[in-house]
């Protein structure tokens, strides 16, 4: 039955994730960079997981992909769209969820969900970099600073600044007009945060926010944007210790189900 | 003289017969692809409407093949569309190509100066004959939205995913192929039990149900909408569009020509929300959220080009129809930028949604998730 080992696999644009399941026990996991071989990067996710969990593929009932990159996972037995699988995960891990708020490397979501971790409304802004990891790294670049580190930096900002253009390419000119003007890094990175949570804050606004919000997704590593966002909500948020596999752990939950619905 | 027009959906087939038969020489713009796309985005204002930009695509590309005749047809309304026709003579003109260009108006009521448009376009003919192309035409455009009726019942049913969508490619070329009234019959007619033939799965709860709305050209254009239906059908639903062509021709045109201009029972519903014209199809996106919502679908899907201002209208007044009529609806803008990896993940995402809410209602028992 629900038993047997299973495996849920997140092919993001940045980060592979994989993580192996039994019953309500997870058992190894895996973060990796995706590259530019998503299929390969897939393949190294898994292998690396079953390697923490001491296993090896044969003992796999059942596998399902999620992510951007779940068409080339061929040897996944099914593909889940990552909007239902950040629902499963963030219910598994905070079963009070109402709101999934998912910023990951190239688009962000706002799933809204029912009690039992089933998806009700959702939006996702996967057109412009706004609102996205994406943002951030090239304000990094920009910033010449680490990209783990901004949210670090963002607590010792004293100065509240601004940035007004919604646009990656306008905000960067504006973030090296600020250096320019001699502003403190911490500031600046302080504005930047502000301006991710503003854009994700008003997508959530078009799904409306319930209590209990769970953050999911590699940004959620970031502080600084989460207290932003949370300060724009109004509520706290729950973050879960590996914001980056909430995916792969919901495609891994699928596999459980799937696996016993296939008389397992 | 060398005709040809732009691309929307199937048209090209009553279209091309109707010129056909009219004693014209028709040459088509190839299907549109990317190169289409990237012409008309290369050589049209960047913030036209994106069928605009598809069709100044479609005519260079047809223009490439030796066409010197472009025919349009002319709009009404506050909306962009009855500007198309100039924006794109003068766009083509400033390319330097050489071409005669009709743009048809809408008769509103005087059939007078369609007639007139249509003679100095078309030259003498027997009015036999253009009776005969008419009834061509229109045979086609009915039978091509009888087969596709039928096709969307069954492509969420199909066993084997794909077919229904390979055998009207082949049933479509054959009702374009037919040259006669009784041979588009028969081909439609063999077509319909070809795809009742196909082998569909009888155990399982019905399909869930899904509305189309939007605008006209993204709904009818799949190239455009990257196979919105055809995505959601093989995804294991049941999609029912709200312009089918031959309605569209039924309200407009001969509504038009003979000014019937009964209250359309449709736009009533949209009453409680939108209550005037607000150009293109935004009136009735909202009407048929509203329809689909009392006829028991369970979910709504509105598609349109980025910027398109009657579609945003709706687009702003869909969430309050969905809150209070409890059906989910989804917006989908399309632009030259849409990836389909984008849409796919929200047509499954939606799937998921509309399927976990009749589990929810009760209506279905506990399923699994929309996967492939
Ligand atoms: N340690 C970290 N500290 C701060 N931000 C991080 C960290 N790790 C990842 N991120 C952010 O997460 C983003 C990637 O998120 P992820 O969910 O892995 O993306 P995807 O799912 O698209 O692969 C990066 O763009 C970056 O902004
Ligand atoms: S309906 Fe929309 S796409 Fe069509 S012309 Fe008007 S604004 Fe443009």
């Amino acid at each position: 039955m629900d038993r047997l080992p299973v495996a849920g696999i997140d092919v993001g644009s940045l980060s592979a994730e994989a993580v192996i399941m039994r019953g309500d026990e997870v058992l190894g996991y895996s973060i990796l960079p995706t590259g530019a071989d998503s299929r390969g990067a897939a393949e190294k996710a898994l292998a690396v997981a079953l390697e923490n969990a001491h296993m090896t593929a044969g003992d796999l009932a059942f596998i399902v992909a999620t992510g951007y990159g779940r068409i080339s996972v061929p040897f996944a037995n099914k593909r889940v769209t990552e909007i239902t699988c950040h629902a499963k995960g963030a219910h598994f891990l905070f079963p009070k969820t109402r709101t999934v708020i998912d910023i990951g490397g190239q688009d962000s979501k706002v799933i809204q969900i029912d009690e039992s971790g089933r998806v009700v409304d959702f939006a996702m802004n996967d057109k412009c970099a706004a609102g996205t990891g994406r943002f951030l790294e090239v304000m990094a670049r920009a910033l010449e600073v680490d990209l783990e580190a901004m949210g670090d930096l963002s607590k010792k900002s004293r100065k509240h600044l601004v940035i007004s253009s919604m646009c990656t390419v306008f905000a960067e000119s504006e973030v090296v007009s600020l250096i320019a003007r001699g502003e403190a890094k911490e500031d600046i990175i302080s504005a930047l945060h502000e301006s991710v949570a503003e854009r994700v804050s008003s997508l959530a606004q078009r799904v409306g926010v319930l209590h209990q919000v769970t953050m999911t997704g590699g940004v959620a590593k970031n502080e600084g944007v989460v207290r932003s966002l949370g300060q724009k909500l109004g509520m706290p948020m729950n973050i879960p210790p590996e914001p980056q596999i909430v995916g792969a752990l919901g495609a891994a939950i699928i596999s459980r189900e799937l696996a016993d619905g296939a008389g397992r | 003289m060398k005709l040809t027009f732009a691309h929307m959906g199937h048209l090209y087939i009553p279209i091309g017969a109707l010129f056909r038969h009219l004693g014209l020489e028709v040459v088509l713009p190839p299907p549109s692809s990317k190169r289409t796309l990237s012409l008309g985005c290369q050589n049209s204002p960047e913030f036209a409407c994106l069928p605009l930009k598809v069709n100044v695509g479609n005519y260079i590309e047809a223009i490439e093949r030796g066409a010197d005749t472009i025919v349009m047809a002319g709009g009404i309304g506050p909306c962009r569309f009855g500007f198309y026709g100039e924006v794109e003579r003068e766009i083509l003109q400033g390319l330097g190509y050489e071409f005669t260009m009709f743009i048809i108006d809408p008769p509103q009521g005087k059939i007078g100066p369609l007639l007139k448009q249509l003679g100095s376009l078309v030259g003498p003919v027997k009015p036999r004959d253009v009776i005969y192309a008419l009834r061509l035409c229109w045979e086609k455009v009915t039978g091509i939205d009888r087969l596709n009726r039928l096709a969307v019942k069954v492509r969420p049913r199909e066993v084997t995913r794909g077919e229904t969508t390979r055998t009207m490619t082949d049933i479509l070329a054959e009702v374009d192929r037919a040259e006669t009234i009784d041979a588009t019959r028969a081909a439609v007619n063999r077509g319909l039990s070809r795809l009742a033939g196909i082998p569909q799965r009888q155990d399982g709860p019905p399909p869930p149900r899904v509305g189309l709305v939007g605008e006209i050209y993204v709904v009818l254009e799949p190239f455009v909408n990257l196979e919105v239906e055809t995505r959601l059908g093989e995804l294991g639903c049941e999609v029912e569009r709200s312009i089918y062509l031959s309605d569209w021709i039924r309200r407009h045109v001969i509504g038009d020509i003979f000014r019937i201009l009964r209250p359309d029972p449709l736009l009533s519903l949209a009453r409680p929300y939108l209550g005037h014209f607000v150009g293109g199809h935004g009136l009735d996106t909202v009407a048929h959220t509203v329809e689909y919502a009392r006829r028991g679908f369970d979910g709504v899907i509105q598609v349109m080009p980025f910027t398109c201002m009657p579609e945003i209208v709706a687009e702003s007044i869909l969430p309050r129809v969905s809150k209070e009529l409890g059906i989910p609806v989804m917006t989908l803008v399309f632009d030259e930028h849409s990836s389909d990896v984008g849409v796919i993940t929200r047509l499954e995402a939606f799937t998921d949604l509309i399927m976990q809410r009749r589990v929810r209602l009760g209506e279905i028992g506990e399923c699994a998730v929309t996967s492939v």
